[in-house]
């Protein structure tokens, strides 16, 4: 199996499989667009992406490495969360700064993957909150005005009923 | 520094909020501005609902009659609301005297014939400001009008007398009355471009240009039963729908060629047992080559022009008459029926109905009546009664729905 290096914004470099590395469309396109021959020594620099973050990238890949392809978004489907498998649930065990930094790689590296499962992720710990516990968890400043903040919670009464 | 949720960008954030429910984001919504305003701008990408029930304001149609145009949050709020029966009713007007009326919507006025008269009112965030008469129009003495519609700047009416009369809206003017240009009612107006159509008891569809116009241009159409309902196509310039009683003849859809001066093609449902008087009173074109139409036989019916078939057919609930209808041009009709003041929505994309609304006016007894004419936009549903005006304003906050979405068990398809 032949493989590439892939190197971290900070600079450390990972030997992967190529099969792995091209999970990330991005790489792919990269490695044909590119014509980077697999005999050379080329190492891909990776500049958005830190070691911390492209270590649990790589080994999430090569868990996924024989994943179907994900399936096409069907707008008119909707989406599910509790579909999470429990390795990818353990894998996610992170902090929320790794999560979002997740987000970003995958967003990225363009791996659809791991970019739903991360999305779900954060949508899951949403649910079903009140707007206060959403802002502890998530350390968002309230920023309306007092009179604005009325407003909007009477304009949103209504999704208390349920 | 460490990220956190709302330093993400948009794109990312909406792939988030892509797996939570309305109230999910009704939540959100109330936590940050930011927040606030990305769900407020991008909500309905966000539902399975891409283009929602009555609320898509898509087709230029209902962009004209809409009062205004709703964020995309709101949307996905109000056509639940539609779906839920969720609304607060107002009864606009009331006359002591029993009418068949006719109404029809556009962005800033509410048409409406009672009598012999024509009127045109202001709306305002409760339907309409009912002392705020911007037009009155006055016709026969004699003779209460049938049908009217307005396009562009101008105003057609049919009247019971059997005449025809043109006003125009740009100075408020007179334009011509053609008296006993038919010997009975004139059910059915239609006027697009520079031609005027009228079909009438008598059995006749008459064709005629705008008096500016070739005056010498005219054509008159025998269709041997009495004369419901006439619709010209926009998109097809040539084409005339007309819609007959289907007393003597089963055919009860007629596709008039109008540059050819001869019948494209007749179509009669396709039901089991007697059809006969079947017969059709509304009709609008979808496309160039695709028509509904609604009465008698209780169904709205989508007929087309390339297969030469009726392709679909909406059965109405309780086997009532359909009197009118209005459609959005993407998947949302609304019915009116023959009793109750009961009012029906459809959605296209399924069999059975959504919801049923009935006109409190008409609940108590003796006061049943026909839905003569009803008109819609996002927010607002006017209907006519007899001896009512009534407007069901789906914007609400909060109240009781009420869901009649069960009423008479799900429909198998016949």
């Amino acid at each position: 199996m032949p493989n590439i290096k892939l190197r971290s914004s900070d600079g450390e470099t990972f030997e992967v499989d190529v099969e792995i590395a091209k999970c990330s469309v991005t790489i792919k396109t990269m490695l044909e667009d590119l014509g980077m021959d697999e005999e050379e020594e080329e190492v891909v620099p990776l500049p958005n992406v830190n070691s911390a973050i492209l270590k649990k990238v790589i080994q999430w890949s090569t868990y996924h490495k024989d994943d179907p392809p994900p399936p096409e978004d069907d707008e008119n489907k909707e989406k599910r969360t509790d579909d999470i498998s429990s390795w990818d649930a353990d894998f996610l065990k992170v902090d929320q700064g790794t999560l979002f930094e997740l987000i970003l790689a995958a967003n990225y590296l363009d791996i659809k993957g791991l970019l739903d499962v991360t999305c779900k992720t954060v949508a899951n710990m949403i649910k079903g909150k009140a707007p206060e516990e959403i802002r502890k968890t998530f350390n968002i400043k309230n920023d309306f005005t007092a009179s604005e903040e009325e407003q909007v919670r009477k304009e949103n009464e209504w999704c208390e009923e349920k | 520094m460490v990220l956190s949720l709302d330093s993400l960008s948009t794109e990312l954030l909406l792939k988030i909020f892509k797996s939570l429910d309305i109230y999910d984001l009704c939540r959100l919504k109330q936590t940050c501005r930011r927040f606030n305003e990305v769900i407020e701008q991008w909500g309905s990408l966000l539902n399975k609902n891409v283009v929602p029930l009555i609320t898509n304001q898509v087709h230029p149609a209902i962009i004209n009659r809409s009062g205004r145009i709703l964020s995309s949050f709101e949307r996905l709020r109000v056509s639940r609301n539609w779906k839920l029966g969720l609304y607060k009713e107002r009864m606009l007007l009331y006359s002591k005297i029993k009418y068949i009326p006719w109404l029809q919507l556009e962005k800033n006025l509410l048409w409406i014939s009672r009598g012999r008269c024509i009127q045109a009112y202001k709306r305002s965030s409760k339907g309409i400001n009912t002392r705020n008469v911007v037009y009155t129009i006055k016709g026969s003495k004699n003779a209460d009008v049938c049908r009217f519609v307005k396009k562009s700047n101008y105003i057609l009416s049919g009247q019971m007398d059997g005449s025809l009369w043109l006003w125009s809206t740009d100075d408020h003017n007179f334009v011509f009355d053609l008296k006993s240009y038919h010997d009975a009612d004139i059910n059915s107006v239609d006027i697009c471009d520079n031609i005027i159509v009228s079909g009438s008891r008598d059995n006749y569809v008459k064709i005629r240009h705008k008096p500016d116009d070739n005056e010498a241009f005219f054509h008159q159409i025998d269709l041997q039963g009495r004369v419901w309902s006439v619709a010209l196509s926009e998109e097809n310039k040539s084409l005339l729908a007309i819609g007959t009683d289907g007393i003597d003849h089963m055919s009860t859809v007629h596709i008039f060629d109008m540059n050819r001066q001869s019948f494209f093609a007749h179509y009669y449902p396709d039901i089991f047992g007697d059809i006969l008087g079947a017969g059709v009173l509304d009709l609008k074109w979808e496309s160039a080559s695709v028509l509904w139409s609604c009465g008698y036989d209780s169904y709205l019916r989508r007929w087309d022009l390339r297969t030469g078939k009726c392709e679909q057919a909406l059965g109405d609930p309780n086997f009532a008459t359909v009197y009118c209808f209005q459609y959005d041009h993407v998947n949302s009709i609304i019915s009116g029926t023959n009793s109750h003041g009961r009012v029906v929505l459809w959605d296209t994309r399924q069999d059975n109905y959504v919801q049923m609304y009935f006109m409190e006016s008409c609940r108590r007894p003796g006061k049943s009546s026909p839905i003569y004419s009803l008109s819609y936009d996002a927010d607002f549903l006017f209907t006519v009664t007899d001896q009512h005006v009534n407007v069901l304003d789906f914007s609400v906050f909060n109240g009781t729905p009420k869901d009649y979405s069960n009423l008479f068990g799900k429909l198998i398809k016949v």
